[in-house]
């Protein structure tokens, strides 16, 4: 998991090295093929980015994308935390609630997507259906190991101190399982996001999915590329803010470390 | 400390123990440990008595969901024409596509593509995973074009796997090729530099010659770590090949999905939804059984 960053420039070379073969590569196959529309040469893609931004229809899609990923990414988060705290918590809701989740967590988040169709018809509605069950399970899954990984010892000294158990609740357990919970929550924006395209994709009049899925459709391999690269750019972007959330939930092991 | 030997357990009563987690009776924080200290022979006895119980739990729920269904289909007959048909009618329409070999025709295809590409992801990236991990230079040099293409999300290859290779199997075996080997080429590359450094010095000062080196050190070494990038690829293989499917494609669970809904044929759906589901689970099992005892060895992501 290491990204591209500056560690000095001994690596330079090799990084240009490695951008130039690619771009290199990509214009050789490019003109190498009878067919020039399947593969178009760097800078007609390039060229086409500039376009499409300038008319507004990439931010448009982008903003729609990233709009719906982030709502039912919200929704999901704001559902499923709790129920990841009480399935550990409370016997009860365990008792209840866990044979449920086992029945329906091995049905993949895709296969939501035609009987959301058919239950919610095209619209926006469907969609974030979809994009809620895709974030939902990896947030559950992590919070329940969050809240269960939270030392036993930490609580029966809290309890031993005289701590009641509401204040165990919010001021060990839930501080205490924080980290694992911001992993759900980065690994559940991922799900969101990969669904949020696939739905796009087979039924959407906007979206960053519904972009490529059209322009594929006229063979504008380039406009293809261009979306392509942006929806890698948006989901690495959003990897990055969960991972410095992430580092930033720890910080405290780093204070008594060094404390 | 009871979590200790929790983890000993095999595996198929661990499976029982919903949410997948280790046996969270044994170290829920609310809990003392004194619950779970008790004889061998009375743990054993409880563990069967807890089995049954979480079957029958299942079993109850199944009740409930069955219930739910056919009071939603009885109450509403659009929900019952569109979305939620009774249950005989699925049972019926399930029965027909086992009884003609449709189903078993569809999962073999949606089989094939993800093991198939599955495979030739595994044969053509380990092995330049192995060499990239172990050449700092020569991963210097790939480091841009991987960490540029890496981020792409596999469902945004769908249109251009299309575009490039046509609907054919063509273009399944080139979108699962591509998902797996980010995952795998990750992960083996972090396995090799994980690789503790005395072990190869060691086994250079002993005169290993340089594909000893790879094959009897580096790459078992890096084992666990290569393990890891193939379950998770193989997870998001199956995802894409699902949806692939489901845009273009003339076969495959997938497609009978897309059919049906198009068609507005919901119980076709509804046992494509299913048959997922066991898919997911089974090859989810199946691996954990295959990767059983490397689990705990570490691994990178």
């Amino acid at each position: 998991m290491r990204a591209l960053r500056w560690t000095g420039y001994a690596e330079l070379p090799y990084y240009a090295g490695g951008v130039a073969v690619l771009l290199l590569g990509w214009t050789l196959v490019s003109a190498s093929l009878d067919n020039r529309t399947l593969l178009p040469p760097p800078i007609v893609v390039s060229r086409t980015l500039v376009e499409v931004f300038l008319e507004g229809d990439l931010v448009r899609h982008t903003v729609a994308s990233t709009r719906l990923a982030i709502v039912g990414f919200l929704v999901a988060a704001v559902t499923a935390i709790p129920l990841g705290v009480a399935l550990v918590l409370s016997p009860v809701v365990r008792w209840v609630v866990e044979p449920f989740v086992e029945l329906l967590r091995p049905i993949p988040a895709i296969a939501w997507i035609p009987i959301s169709l058919l239950a919610f018809g095209t619209g926006a509605a469907g969609r974030l259906f979809i994009v809620w069950i895709a974030a939902y399970i990896p947030i559950l899954f992590n919070t329940v190991r969050a809240v269960h990984d939270v030392p036993p010892a930490y609580v029966g000294a809290a309890r031993t101190l005289g701590a009641s158990r509401r204040f165990v609740l919010f001021h060990v357990i839930i501080p205490g399982s924080i980290p694992f919970v911001v992993t759900g929550l980065r690994l559940g924006f991922g799900s969101a996001w990969r669904l949020v395209l696939a739905a796009e994709l087979l039924a959407a009049q906007e979206g960053l999915g519904f972009m490529i899925a059209d322009a594929r459709e006229v063979l504008r391999v380039d406009i293809v590329l261009v979306g392509v690269a942006v929806i890698g750019f948006v989901g690495y972007t959003f990897a990055k803010l969960f991972i410095a959330l992430e580092r930033w939930s720890l910080r405290y092991k780093r204070t008594v470390a060094e404390g | 400390m009871a979590g200790s030997d929790v983890t000993k357990e095999p595996r198929f009563e661990q499976s029982t123990n919903a949410l997948g987690q280790r046996s969270q009776e044994d170290r829920c924080a609310w809990r003392t440990d004194a619950q779970s200290v008790s004889q061998p022979a009375n743990r054993i006895r409880r563990r069967v008595g807890r089995n049954i119980l979480a079957l029958s739990r299942l079993a109850g729920a199944l009740l409930v969901l069955g219930i739910v269904w056919w009071w939603v289909s009885s109450t509403s007959a659009i929900a019952a024409k569109y979305v939620l048909p009774p249950i005989p009618v699925v049972w019926a329409d399930f029965v027909e596509l086992v009884r003609s070999g449709v189903l078993f025709k569809h999962i073999f295809w949606s089989l094939f593509r993800v093991l198939g590409g599955f495979l030739l992801a595994v044969v053509t990236v380990v092995p330049f995973g192995l060499l990239l991990g172990r050449y700092r230079r020569l991963y210097l040099f790939f480091e841009p074009i991987i960490e540029l293409l890496r981020p792409v999300s596999p469902i945004a290859w769908i249109p251009l796997a299309i575009l490039w290779f046509g609907i054919g199997e063509a273009s399944k075996f080139f979108l699962v090729w591509l998902v797996c080997c980010f995952v795998i080429l990750v992960n083996t590359i972090a396995g090799v530099t994980a690789v503790d450094r005395r072990l190869v010095d060691a086994a250079l000062t002993l005169g290993t010659r340089r594909r000893k080196l790879f094959t009897k050190v580096i790459f078992p070494a890096a084992l666990p770590a290569i393990l890891t990038g193939m379950r998770i690829g193989l997870g998001l293989a199956f995802v894409a090949v699902v949806v692939a499917e489901m845009i273009a494609a003339r076969s495959g669970v997938g497609f009978m999905m897309e059919r049906a809904r198009a068609t507005m044929n919901p119980s076709h759906v509804i046992v494509g939804m299913i048959v997922l589901g066991l898919l997911g689970y089974l090859l989810n099992e199946v691996i954990g059984a295959l990767f059983q005892g490397r689990r705990f060895r570490g691994s990178a992501s």
